[in-house]
């Protein structure tokens, strides 16, 4: 039995590095649907800067009223861009669930991690996956809604009153609760998918239940290995917006060193994800896997 | 001689006291310092510039425990016209509250809380019980009483007088916009409270009802008013305190204000009362009076400041201040009070927080003080003309921030209070989820124009104010397209003669009650051109500006044709520029013709042409259009695309994490 999350993180980075090359799958699929989302827009750009002289302006510094003039002259497009992303991120989300099945899979078992495992697993769990995405996502909208209630509460709460101190607090344990739900659901989420890939079973509301009580029995490790590999997430984009920040917006080749940050920075946040589900991985092989009893027989 | 001795004791004495209070006071307080240049609360040289039509003597007491004032009103008005008439017209404008019917309610939701009317207990004119009539003199609604009349027994010939006789009570409302008390403290905020006479011209009354988003019009004149208070309560007002009595029950403020046309004040027991003074050039002082919720203190020196800037700007480029006082009230959060103009006061408030580059509470502050110049001195009709106030009290504000605040950078937030410099673009549920932080600061003119954009073509600034159909296009007419006029006059004739126009407009309208045309006419007088096409298409009409540079062709080896087009209705008078390698060539165009070629002859290298280079007409809709470049340019698109490809990876991220 793994006792400390050191040990969890060495075998989960161990893991994660051992099917390194599905990031590149990963990132190939990521890329592409933000492709699709980034060619109207640039299209836009183009139609509108092509031959402006504001282009030459925007390559030292941002025009703000240009930037309005921009949205106001291309509002009809620009207001279809949220439900193309909702749409394209719902696309993505499934695609995702596919991969996950083949994630578990490929972590599951060490020495089996082909792309012939990874596809034969995400097409094995991809039904019974895409049944825990849609209960998580009324989860989800539940939460959500709830938080949307607790805003409403405390706007009445405080209308007619001068705490706004409070108020700011009483707001921001609100978001902070938000997020616990988020990352509660996502945790019963992604063990319900572990424990029904590793025990092969069908029946996805019993391993929700189950994955809710594994969560529950095993919480404080569950949640600070989450946390530790949320914390660990977090420090990407700081590093990445440290460094950004003194790279100018000319010459070209500036852009070029930015724009491989930041596909650094989304390399890295995928292997965030994988570690993720490397570790919970484990974390439910080990924690899930049945205690044998010994019997002491007291010598005479 | 034991006498005498007595005497010169005595005589001593009291000049050593005397000279000791004296000094103490100019130490300890300085408000009772050189006030001699002022005489009822204005600069004594401004005095007789005056003509005072109606004078307003109240005793008003606040009764906190039943949230009421109980007032005695006289007022002596002066047929200071050359026309005879036989009616006085009043606004009663406390009665915008007394339904969930009235004009004022069409916009605003008002519950009971929210509700009151001035009860009327005895109204006398000429020292005879008289009756009142109330009516609607612009928009029909049976339920709306806040206009009346009176008629007279008998003419009022020029220069007569008039007296009337108010005694009434008026509960205090929790506000809902402007006038009334706050919810969570105990703020009153007590304006558009007393009956107050309408403004008779070239023989007509003018009292308009009191409709939503809208101000006022009143004539000038001195109001004494004295204030009784609980005596824990600090006071605050239009005016100059010339006696405070306080005693064991109550406070007694006696207040006087000459050459003002109208009077607030504020009741609190919890306020922090902060003091500091400006010194026009001349040496003579202006009162500065600060009264800040106790949770805003840490914001004191920024409003004291800001006021100092508003003051320094108005007094270098417009004309001086001349009252004697001006008050900043910051309101608490739960008052609808706040960002609101009075003579020599104002209300202003500010988020819980508000760093410096985010302009806020300066931007506000200014803009409220801008109004002590455009509503307070040069008293236009705000009912049909608001442009000549709310137009040039955001021009002058942005100008202030642009002079003392240059930094202020754009900004959402999250969490409902925590400003993040940057732009959101797409957030849900409070967390964003495509977004930049980034320091992007505010051009001028960019803040009218955003609104601007939502409604081009629905209203002219020329529209009576009270008729523009909507919120919005009173809004965008009246506040945003004016500033964003102002800014392209300013831009096309030079920012000096700009402000020599507005010292002038100052100097000749100074407690006057002028009209669009007398703002035009003096542009006009100081223009070196004709420039009724400016007028035509942007005050008068609603038309859209876009000029577009379509080609640049090379005819010949040292011959460039550039091809200018008008996409739009409107006509503005336009620089042409060519730019080469070495220099900039320019040609004038009047900008009437749909499209016109322009002939060029350079033997350098051509760049680019641009129409409009100096982006003096802030109401062209695009300025990306305005230049043309002989070679394509894919850099910015390609960075912003990158930028925002970036940021759709992100997103997907966050939001495929749910799979």
């Amino acid at each position: 039995m793994i006792k400390s999350i050191n040990e969890i993180l060495i075998n989960s980075i161990r893991a994660v590095s051992h099917n390194l090359k599905f990031v590149i799958l990963f990132w190939f699929t990521n890329t592409a649907f933000a492709v699709v989302l980034s060619v109207p827009i640039y299209n836009l750009l183009l139609n509108d800067l092509k031959n402006s002289l504001i282009s030459d302006k925007l390559n030292f510094g941002f025009d703000y009223f240009w930037y309005l003039q921009f949205r106001n002259l291309y509002q009809i497009p620009l207001d279809q861009i949220p439900w193309a992303i909702y749409t394209v991120a719902g696309i993505y989300t499934i695609i995702q669930t596919f991969y996950l099945g083949g994630l578990i899979s490929v972590f599951n078992q060490f020495n089996k991690n082909h792309f012939v495992d990874f596809f034969y697993g995400g097409v094995k769990y991809f039904f019974r996956f895409f049944k825990v995405l849609l209960v998580s996502v009324i989860f989800y909208s539940i939460a959500f809604l709830l938080n949307d209630l607790l805003g409403d509460l405390i706007t009445i709460v405080f209308r007619n009153t001068e705490f706004m101190k409070i108020e700011f607090i009483i707001r921001f344990l609100r978001y902070t609760f938000l997020l616990f739900l988020i990352g509660i659901i996502t945790l019963i989420s992604d063990y319900s998918k572990i424990s029904l890939a590793l025990k092969d079973k069908t029946k996805v509301f019993q391993e929700i239940i189950y994955a809710s009580n594994f969560i529950k029995n095993n919480f404080s490790i569950v949640f600070l290995v989450f946390l530790f590999i949320a914390f660990l997430g977090a420090l990407g984009p700081v590093v990445y917006n440290l460094i950004v920040i003194e790279i100018p917006r000319t010459p070209y080749y500036f852009l070029a060193i930015s724009f491989f940050l930041q596909q650094m920075l989304i390399i890295f946040r995928l292997l965030i994800r994988m570690l993720f589900c490397s570790s919970e991985v484990i974390l439910f092989k080990d924690l899930a896997a049945g205690v044998v009893q010994t019997e002491e027989k007291e010598e005479i | 001689m034991k006498k005498l001795f007595i005497l010169i004791f005595l005589i001593l004495f009291s000049g050593i006291l005397y000279f000791y209070e004296n000094n103490f006071e100019s130490y300890q307080n300085f408000d009772v310092q050189n006030t001699s240049v002022y005489f009822k609360g204005i600069l004594k040289s401004e005095y007789d510039k005056i003509q005072s039509v109606a004078n307003y003597y109240i005793d008003v007491e606040l009764i906190p425990h039943e949230n009421q004032i109980n007032v005695k009103e006289e007022i002596i008005w002066i047929n200071k016209t050359s026309f005879y008439t036989n009616e006085i017209h009043f606004h009663f404008y406390a009665n915008a509250y007394k339904n969930n019917k009235t004009l004022f309610a069409s916009a605003f939701n008002l519950e009971k809380e929210n509700q009151t009317e001035i009860k009327i207990k005895k109204f006398n004119v000429d020292s005879k019980p008289s009756d009142l009539i109330f009516f609607q003199p612009e928009i029909p609604n049976p339920y709306d009483s806040t206009v009346a009349k009176v008629i007279l027994d008998k003419f009022i010939k020029p220069n007569d007088t008039v007296k009337i006789y108010f005694e009434y009570s008026l509960i205090i409302p929790i506000s809902v916009k402007r006038f009334g008390r706050a919810a969570g403290r105990n703020f009153y905020f007590v304006s558009q409270w007393f009956p107050k006479v309408g403004v008779f011209e070239n023989g007509k009354w003018i009292c308009s009802q009191y409709h939503p988003y809208l101000n006022f019009y009143a004539d000038f004149g001195e109001y004494n008013v004295n204030i009784k208070v609980p005596e824990n309560y600090i006071v605050a007002s239009t005016g100059v305190c010339k006696e405070k009595i306080v005693n064991e029950k109550f406070t007694l403020y006696k207040i006087t204000q000459y050459g003002v046309h109208d009077f607030a004040w504020m009741a609190s027991d919890e306020i922090i009362h902060k003091k500091d003074f400006y010194n026009r050039k001349d040496g003579t002082p202006i009162f500065i009076n600060a009264y800040i919720q106790p949770e805003n203190e840490k914001y004191s020196e920024r409003y004291i400041q800001c006021v100092k800037y508003c003051l320094e700007y108005f007094e270098n480029y417009v004309g001086i201040y001349p009252y004697q006082t001006i008050s900043l009230i910051d309101v608490p959060h739960s008052s609808a009070s706040g960002g609101m103009e009075y003579p020599t006061l104002f209300t202003v408030h500010v988020n819980l927080f508000s760093p410096k580059n985010t302009g806020s509470p300066e931007y506000l502050t200014a803009h409220e003080f801008a109004h002590q110049y455009f509503y307070g001195i040069i008293a236009n009709n705000e009912v049909y003309e608001a442009w000549l106030d709310e137009g040039f009290a955001s021009y002058l504000s942005t100008k202030i921030m642009y002079r003392y605040y240059p930094n202020i950078l754009e900004n959402f937030k999250i969490l409902t209070f925590i400003p993040v410099y940057g732009i959101n673009f797409l957030s849900f549920n409070d967390i964003p989820l495509i977004y930049t932080v980034a320091d992007i600061p505010i051009v001028e003119g960019s803040n009218s124009a955003k609104d601007y954009y939502k409604n081009l073509t629905i209203g002219s600034i020329a529209d009576t104010s009270y008729k523009q159909p909507s919120r919005l296009s009173y809004v965008v007419n009246s506040y945003d397209k004016p500033e964003l006029m102002l800014l392209s006059l300013e831009r096309y004739l030079g920012f000096d003669k700009m402000m020599k126009i507005l010292q002038e407009y100052f100097d000749r309208y100074k407690y006057k009650h002028p009209k669009s045309e007398d703002f035009i006419n003096i542009v006009n007088k100081n223009c070196n051109e004709d420039i009724s096409w400016f007028w035509e298409n942007i005050f008068y009409n609603s038309k859209i500006f876009d000029y577009r540079i379509t080609s640049v062709k090379k005819v010949s080896s040292n011959v460039y044709h550039v091809l200018a087009e008008r996409l739009e209705d409107g006509i503005f008078k336009n620089d042409i520029a060519l730019f080469t390698d070495k220099d900039t060539l320019y040609q004038k165009w009047d900008g009437k013709e749909r499209w016109k070629i322009f002939e060029f002859r350079t033997d350098n290298k051509v760049i680019a042409a641009e129409i409009d280079p100096q982006r003096k007409n802030l109401l062209d809709i695009n300025f990306a259009n305005n230049s043309f470049t002989l070679e394509p340019r894919y850099w910015a698109s390609i960075s912003i695309a990158l930028r925002w490809f970036f940021w759709i990876q992100n997103a997907l991220m966050m939001l495929g994490s749910i799979g």
